[in-house]
């Protein structure tokens, strides 16, 4: 495999949260998450909501600082940026949001939503009027869609103009955080080929967050599993759905109703009791070891690393310590 | 399978809106029968909760039913839920036929407990003893697997997460014993763990208490796990109705078909996923003759001009398609 694009290290984000007069509690939505993820792949994040994978995908780009830990960006330490590189990091990484209805100023025109980065970092795109053409064409959109305005598209075609903003900074690592998760399934199924269709075109790396697996299995090369703030497995794609390790993982792989009915009432169902800790107040030791049905008397004192399996696994179990 | 609790004929819901009439509900027909799990699938917009509000009459300002007819059977006596005085319709609303609605905390008072919630809707139907009601509320609650029901009965909804709101909200129609449970998008708030909880938990009331569910989503897969028969809505209309390994393994109408294949299976190895072209018809004026025509790959001249006739293919497996006229029954 190739030399990692982007290397995130015991990263942090805390939030800080008043509790009466002095006394401060944290929300620890991401608590020391450490991978890596390689030049041209498609790193997948999938969780329950409120696990912090949002908060993940916004942290690594640094649009809100980490609490603690590192991210290196092509070996450099992003943290230490000075201004040019860090406006230089801004320009090669860019973010698809969950919600395209918000996510679009409504007052700019569809050429003006575009042009604005290119604009603002001085790159050259000949005519303005062609390269916006060429993007829209790119995404599935028209030239007459050029001066219109956000709130004459659809949920999906907003999605298409969000991800045409992004490549219009030609970016090398691309976030996508949830961009689906608020279409129609019928809708869902062309943007989701076009951002794979996409990724192969212009080589981009990218980190895909979904709370949907299916999804996240259709789009990604790579997968890690979050449960309240920290990765609890990483795996091939594949190999993570013919076979989960983490007991959380396995829970949730076979929660999910799959499509077809004979297949899911047929499979064995592993269903956990109770619900995610509060990320204010986590449990001592193992974060899961509250629901987990192997729980032993080191989870309860001990929190598990993040340990190699294999070159293809990562798990943060103590079953396999 | 047994005889029908619910015949729902022709049933249309229109909206009078500034912008013009939307047509929500145009022309459907179903039914609901003894102990299975109906489920009614489309996407945003079809129509799918407004039907199942319609069949007790939950349809606010500016809706109006317009036409059709619900048939509920009490005892052996047919009753039209849609023609009943209102008081009449009290009594079955919360008792006969619930409800478990897409947000469990909106469906919640903030300002009572919990269990006081429970405990009203048993007195609103039954003469108990207000500390009889009490401990039925809680052994209610216990049976929607809430830990420490004593303690949770006295909490307000928002000491209580989401997944354990869908739950209280779940005992509080059941209670009652309903034959009929409509739950609409009951599982779309809540994580994938509780969702199986939550699949466990009406699967299992089911079976127990002989219940008809009505299952109303989006979710293919919540189809497949739950659903005994399947109806298929579009733009307001019912396009097609079978079992559900039918509508998963024969589907018929061009929009059932590319329903399925644009929801990833994560348990295939895809390439690529195949999408239906277009967006959803404006519901104020929708396209003429068959309302799928503008998005179908197999469309023709006559599905332009005029809508399609219900075609059964085969027993209790119904096709709004001009493909099949023909080779119906």
């Amino acid at each position: 495999m190739s030399e990692p694009l982007l290397s995130i290290r015991n990263l942090k984000k805390y939030f800080p949260v008043r509790r009466f007069l002095l006394a401060k509690d944290y929300v620890k939505a991401v608590d020391g998450v450490s991978f890596d993820i390689y030049e041209g792949e498609m790193f997948g994040v999938v969780g329950e909501s409120g696990c912090g994978k949002t908060t993940l995908g916004r942290t690594v780009l640094l649009l809100t600082p980490p609490t603690a830990g590192e991210i290196y960006y092509r070996g450099e330490d992003v943290l230490k940026y000075d201004n040019k590189k860090m406006i230089e990091f801004r320009r090669k990484t860019q973010i698809v949001f969950q919600d395209p209805y918000s996510s679009l100023d409504p007052r700019q025109t569809i050429f003006d939503v575009i042009i604005e980065g290119p604009r603002y970092h001085g790159i050259d795109v000949g005519d303005p009027e062609e390269f916006v053409i060429s993007l829209l064409r790119k995404v599935g959109l028209e030239e007459y869609h050029l001066y219109r305005y956000p709130h004459e598209f659809s949920g999906g075609q907003k999605q298409r103009i969000a991800i045409a903003r992004a490549l219009a900074m030609n970016p090398e690592f691309v976030v996508f955080d949830e961009p689906t998760s608020a279409l129609d399934v019928s809708v869902q199924a062309s943007i989701l080929n076009m951002i794979k269709q996409l990724q192969k075109e212009l080589g981009l790396t990218g980190m895909f967050i979904s709370h949907d697996l299916a999804v996240v299995k259709f789009m990604s090369q790579r997968i890690g599993v979050m449960y309240v703030g920290k990765i609890v497995e990483i795996g091939d794609s594949d190999e993570l759905f013919k076979e989960q390790l983490h007991p959380y993982t396995r829970a949730l792989f076979s929660s999910i109703p799959i499509p077809n009915p004979q297949k899911t009432r047929l499979r064995k169902k592993i269903i956990i009791r109770g619900e995610p800790p509060s990320p204010i107040h986590l449990p001592k030791g193992c974060r899961f070891y509250p629901r987990c049905p192997y729980a032993m008397p080191i989870c309860k004192v001990e929190e598990p690393d993040l340990i190699e399996i294999n070159a293809n696994r990562h798990v943060a179990c103590w079953l396999y310590r | 399978m047994s005889d029908p609790i619910l015949k729902v004929e022709d049933l249309r819901v229109y909206f009078y809106t500034y912008a013009g009439v939307v047509k929500a509900v145009d022309g459907v027909s179903f039914e609901v029968y003894n102990k299975e799990v109906f489920g009614l699938i489309g996407e945003t917009g079809c129509g799918k909760t407004v039907t199942s509000r319609a069949i007790t009459r939950l349809i606010p300002d500016p809706g109006r039913i317009e036409s059709g007819r619900a048939l509920f059977r009490i005892n052996s006596r047919w009753v039209d839920l849609l023609k009943l005085p209102e008081d009449e319709l009290r009594k079955i609303r919360g008792s006969m036929i619930t409800y478990v609605f897409q947000d469990p905390t909106s469906a919640l008072d903030p300002l009572y407990t919990a269990g006081y919630q429970i405990v009203e809707t048993i007195l609103a139907h039954n003469k108990t003893h207000p500390r009889e009601a009490w401990s039925k509320a809680i052994e209610t609650l216990r049976r929607v697997l809430i830990p420490e029901p004593e303690i949770r009965a006295r909490s307000y909804p928002h000491e209580l997460s989401g997944g354990m709101k869908q739950r209280v909200v779940a005992g509080a129609s059941i209670v009652n014993e309903p034959r009929l449970l409509v739950a609409d998008e009951p599982t779309t708030n809540v994580d994938v763990t509780i969702q199986a909880q939550m699949i466990e938990l009406l699967s299992q009331l089911k079976n127990l208490k002989g219940m008809s569910i009505i299952l109303v989503t989006h979710n293919m897969g919540l189809i497949a796990e739950m659903a005994d028969r399947v109806a298929v809505m579009y733009a307001g209309k019912i396009v097609e109705i079978a079992d559900v390994n039918t509508i998963f393994e024969e589907p018929l109408h061009p929009y059932t078909q590319g329903l399925i294949n644009c929801v990833p299976d994560p348990t295939k190895e895809l390439k690529e996923l195949y999408p239906i072209a277009g967006t959803v018809p404006d519901l104020i004026n929708p396209p003429s003759g068959c309302r799928f025509w503008p998005r179908c790959s197999r469309a023709m001249d006559i599905c332009k001009r005029e809508a399609p006739p219900g075609i059964n293919v085969s027993e209790g497996h119904r096709v709004e398609c001009w493909l099949y006229a023909g080779s119906g029954l």
